[in-house]
């Protein structure tokens, strides 16, 4: 007899619950990393030049290709303890 | 603005999981059913779809029974732990490259960590975890070896070029059969063994509680369906290796291969490739 299609139309919906929440992730990531891929397995590294990014260009994902840093970049690292002297 | 995208992206994570959830119920039974040559629910909406909601709605109304001389709040917080720790796995399930909640660099820890406590410890439970928990934890220290990274976005990158099952088909074995003694499944259902325990853990529990305990049951279901299609059948990877096909294509048909590669760049990589290989597996289960 084998399985009848009503008995599939459930793995059809659980396919397409997978779909929403992917294809919604997707949108999600890439409203929130300015319109580009979302970024996946950051080290050290990569988290400290994405802070530089950031004071560079204001935003995580932001890249430049300016020579010269914008003003006050010199004097904004990132301290998370002491408090900032400008 | 940053706190608003991430309960956006939880919801989008957890609502879709629970409605897979309810929906993995119904296959079970329909499934279940056709292969008994009966009709399995049918009168609740199309093709008995929204059976799972009726009974979820009929648990809810109903009255909850506590034991008197039961620990009250552990009675009613254990079904709400294993709830959300089974939902909690969830979030280190990688979509796409780029798609995930969390891009956890111990991602497969946490899911060990996880799917463990997900699981309830009274005694019979427990004898079969030791027994079981450690092959599966085992097998998915080869496959960390073999990638070396715990990342889970990396470890399915790495079956890129072949799917971790063509290398490790016996150890897929050994993992999809722990994988059901995991979830308390047909063969492996000590914990409630239905001809000798009536309900086994859930025997006490009613009502809404008893929701809780049932959808954290199939919740861990899917999820290690899924954790199964990322550790051996490449994840979010297309089933055949894009590369091999248009080199295949090309060499039979002489077809240009940058078209090839624009026609089937979509298809490389993409989330419903992972709920494909993961709705097999749930039908395998069953």
């Amino acid at each position: 007899m084998g399985v009848p299609f009503e008995a599939l139309l459930p793995y059809g919906i659980i396919i397409t619950m997978f779909g929403v929440s992917g294809y919604g992730l997707h949108y999600v990531k890439r409203f929130a990393n300015d319109g580009k891929k979302a970024r996946w397995n950051r080290d050290l590294w990569d988290r400290q030049m994405m802070e530089r990014d950031q004071r560079i260009t204001g935003s995580f994902r932001g890249q430049s290709s300016n020579h010269q840093a914008p003003t006050g970049f010199d004097v904004s690292n990132p301290w998370k303890i002491e408090s900032r002297i400008y | 603005m940053i706190s608003i995208i991430s309960v956006i992206e939880g919801l989008l994570l957890i609502v879709p999981a629970l409605l897979s959830v309810a929906f993995v119920t119904i296959a079970e039974r329909k499934t279940m059913a056709s292969m008994q040559r009966r009709l399995g629910p049918n009168a609740v909406g199309y093709y008995g779809l929204l059976q799972a909601f009726a009974d979820a709605l009929k648990l809810l109304l109903k009255e909850y029974v506590a034991p008197t001389q039961a620990n009250i709040i552990l009675f009613f917080i254990g079904p709400m732990i294993t709830l959300i720790f089974s939902l909690l796995g969830y979030l280190v399930v990688p979509f796409d490259s780029g798609i995930f909640v969390s891009d956890y660099s111990l991602g497969m820890l946490y899911m060990l960590a996880v799917s463990s406590l997900a699981t309830y410890g009274s005694l019979r439970s427990t004898a079969q975890l030791i027994s079981y928990e450690l092959i599966l934890s085992s097998v998915i220290i080869v496959i960390i070896l073999l990638t070396g990274n715990l990342n889970i976005i990396t470890i399915v990158e790495s079956q890129r070029i072949v799917d971790f099952l063509l290398p490790l088909f016996p150890l897929f074995i050994i993992f999809f059969i722990g994988s059901i003694a995991e979830t308390n499944r047909a063969p492996f259902d000590l914990a409630e063994a239905e001809s000798e325990l009536v309900s086994g853990f859930m025997t006490e529990h009613s009502a809404s509680v008893f929701v809780f305990f049932f959808l954290a049951e199939y919740a861990s279901i899917i999820l290690i369906c899924v954790l199964n299609s990322i550790l051996f059948f490449g994840g979010y990877l297309c089933i055949i290796p894009v590369e091999l096909l248009i080199d295949i294509l090309y060499t039979l048909f002489g077809i240009n291969s940058s078209i090839l590669q624009d026609i089937f760049v979509n298809f490389s990589s993409s989330p419903l490739n992972l709920a494909f290989k993961t709705a097999l597996l749930i039908f395998v289960f069953i």
